[in-house]
């Protein structure tokens, strides 16, 4: 009862602050249209080079310009910057000392500010800036939601945003060991979470090792079942393994704030 | 039920690990092969204890291991051994029970939202609390009037001056009425107004609250005007633990007469005045300052008025300021 009220106290003061900064956050919005335009220009030129009707990974053109779409828009509505944001900065500056005298869980405090501040205003930016996008580039697409990719995408999507959450809580917190963000940790999550090529093109030996690795649990999983280009007992296979990743993570999380706080240098005076 | 004290530190210690390096590019290369790590005790092994109420100031030289022993005892540090009990907790555990009657106002940190007016920073605090709204509002009322903040709880904090800010932090650190109040340099960098202001309210906060307040400061003024007791820390020890008058007669064995003489003493009388003590000062033979032990003030008093044509005579003691400048260069005293 008592925290869902400082929780939602902490949500409209971070609101407010978030409106006093809203030129630069609208403006960083658009950023992202730039490299997905490069993209899917490369991409345009592969195919173009070949024989009409040509596929790589399973995808045709449009597929690929589809992949690249529905990826950015599933990356926008989960990344989650938490830990260069707000953790390492704390931990490292000294910055996470006066959280610490609070009567309430700062990894709570830090996700309702943070999901206030970042998470909110980017979502609705998205929904807003994404169809609007898709339709100027419809010939160039090819989308056919089902109830069933719909539906599994949605849950695919919020399970995905707490994979962010927890992941980047988790590359934050090793902070208290490294004082430094976790070298690779972003690129990991780029690279084999499908954000460069997807995961499809990757040379075989590289797809069995993923497999077992979380990072295609985040983007890469709804981007596919959003698409279609899984059958629905393939997207049930893949939120069960995606599900387990998020409680791995979570564990992970609690951990790591258990061990790492008693490390807390408390720097700066 | 046996009284306990408010906090209980035993062997207290905080050691750190600090990575040397030389300076420039060539040692940068070679630290990442090599880590020159040495292990840095800020605190080795401190005891002391404090009953409800008591007004204790913390001082020493920089990097003494005053701050650090506040974290610990706030329960932002870990300490690397040593036992500590505030209000019957562990502060390492931060329990939410010890956490809710603890504040820690620290003069370089804010816990009030940068972009936000305090009023909004403090109703955070207030659900983080969970202290009734009224309440909360009579407590701003009371401590607004006291700091003299009531026109600039609608101001953004980032728009505070220093001093301004700094105020509106003790407020927000005191709205859940703490039962002990941990102050690290909360004057540092104010003017001489507003430091007498935070000094005043601090005083009547403690007096009327009977709230443990520990404060460090390197401002004597602050210690002298609050804390009837100091403890003094240097190198991560303590050296004094006590009242700041005892002080005096522990780290000051030798007092010093100052006589003024009706008429001016001619050179057989300051050859007697200088067999009862050492001659500190004189002006024109008229002001004379004579240092004596302690214990012999009265007695040298007594017959310096007797002996001579005394107009006025005073035993003063040696400057609080000379005293603990030469304790934080470990000079002897006196």
């Amino acid at each position: 009862m008592s925290t869902s009220r400082w929780v939602k106290t902490l949500i409209i003061s971070q609101a407010q602050v978030s409106m006093t900064y809203k030129v630069s956050f609208f403006i960083s919005m658009f950023v992202f249209i730039f490299p997905l335009l490069a993209k899917i220009m490369l991409w345009k030129a592969i195919y173009g080079a070949q024989p009409a009707g040509t596929t790589m990974g399973g995808f045709d053109m449009k597929d690929m310009v589809t992949y690249y779409f529905v990826f950015q828009m599933v990356f926008e509505l989960t990344w989650c910057f938490i830990d260069g944001h707000e953790i390492i900065p704390a931990i490292v500056q000294g910055g996470l000392t006066p959280n610490l005298m609070l009567p309430v869980s700062y990894i709570k405090y830090v996700v309702a500010k943070y999901f206030a501040y970042m998470f909110v205003p980017r979502f609705f930016t998205t929904l807003a800036l994404f169809p609007p996008l898709m339709v100027c580039f419809s010939s160039d697409i090819s989308l056919h939601l089902t109830a069933a990719s719909v539906l599994l995408g949605i849950v695919s999507l919020i399970m995905g945003c707490v994979f962010a959450f927890a992941y980047h809580l988790c590359v934050g917190l090793a902070a208290f060991w490294l004082e430094n963000r976790p070298p690779f940790s972003d690129l990991m999550v780029m690279f084999l979470g499908g954000m460069i090529i997807p995961i499809d093109l990757m040379p075989a030996w590289l797809q069995r090792i993923n497999v077992f690795l979380p990072f295609q649990y985040h983007i890469y999983l709804p981007t596919k079942i959003i698409m279609g280009k899984m059958s629905v007992a393939e997207a049930l296979a893949g939120l069960a393994i995606q599900a387990l990743w998020v409680l791995a993570l979570i564990g992970g999380v609690n951990l790591l704030w258990r061990r790492g706080v008693k490390r807390y240098q408390a720097y700066g005076g | 039920m046996v009284d306990m004290p408010c906090i209980s530190v035993r062997e207290l210690k905080k050691d750190y690990i600090v990575n040397r390096k030389s300076p420039g590019l060539a040692s940068a290369v070679k630290n990442l092969f090599s880590r020159n790590n040495e292990t840095i005790t800020a605190v080795g092994g401190i005891s002391f204890e404090v009953e409800e109420g008591e007004f204790v100031g913390f001082i020493g030289p920089n990097g003494a291991g005053k701050t650090t022993t506040i974290k610990m005892l706030s329960g932002v540090l870990y300490p690397t051994s040593g036992c500590t009990e505030v209000l019957g907790f562990t502060p390492s555990n931060r329990k939410r029970e010890f956490l809710r009657q603890i504040a820690f106002v620290m003069g370089n940190k804010t816990q009030l939202w940068w972009d936000l007016p305090t009023l909004d920073g403090i109703a955070l605090l207030r659900d983080i609390y969970e202290i009734p709204e009224d309440q909360c509002r009579a407590s701003v009322d009371l401590l607004s009037d006291l700091l003299g903040l009531k026109k600039l709880l609608n101001v953004q904090v980032r728009k505070l001056s220093l001093g301004e800010r700094m105020k509106c932090e003790l407020m927000a650190s005191l709205i859940h009425m703490p039962r002990v109040l941990f102050l690290d340099e909360p004057t540092i960098g104010l003017d001489l107004v507003s430091r007498k202001a935070i000094r005043e309210f601090l005083k009547q906060y403690n007096k009327e609250t009977g709230a443990t307040v520990i404060l460090t400061s390197h401002y004597l003024e602050d210690i002298k005007a609050l804390c009837e007791r100091i403890v003094f820390i240097n190198a991560g020890r303590i050296v004094y633990d006590g009242r700041i008058s005892d002080l005096m007669s522990e780290f000051a064995p030798e007092v010093i007469i100052k006589c003024v003489f009706a008429k001016p003493v001619g050179e057989e009388d300051l050859a007697g005045l200088g067999q009862l003590g050492v001659i500190v000062e004189n002006s024109n033979n008229v002001e004379i300052g004579l240092r004596v032990p302690r214990s012999q003030g009265p007695k040298v008093a007594s017959s310096i008025t007797s002996d001579y044509d005394v107009e006025d005579l005073l035993i003063e003691e040696m400057p609080l300021d000379g005293i603990l400048e030469r304790m934080y260069v470990n000079e002897p005293v006196g």
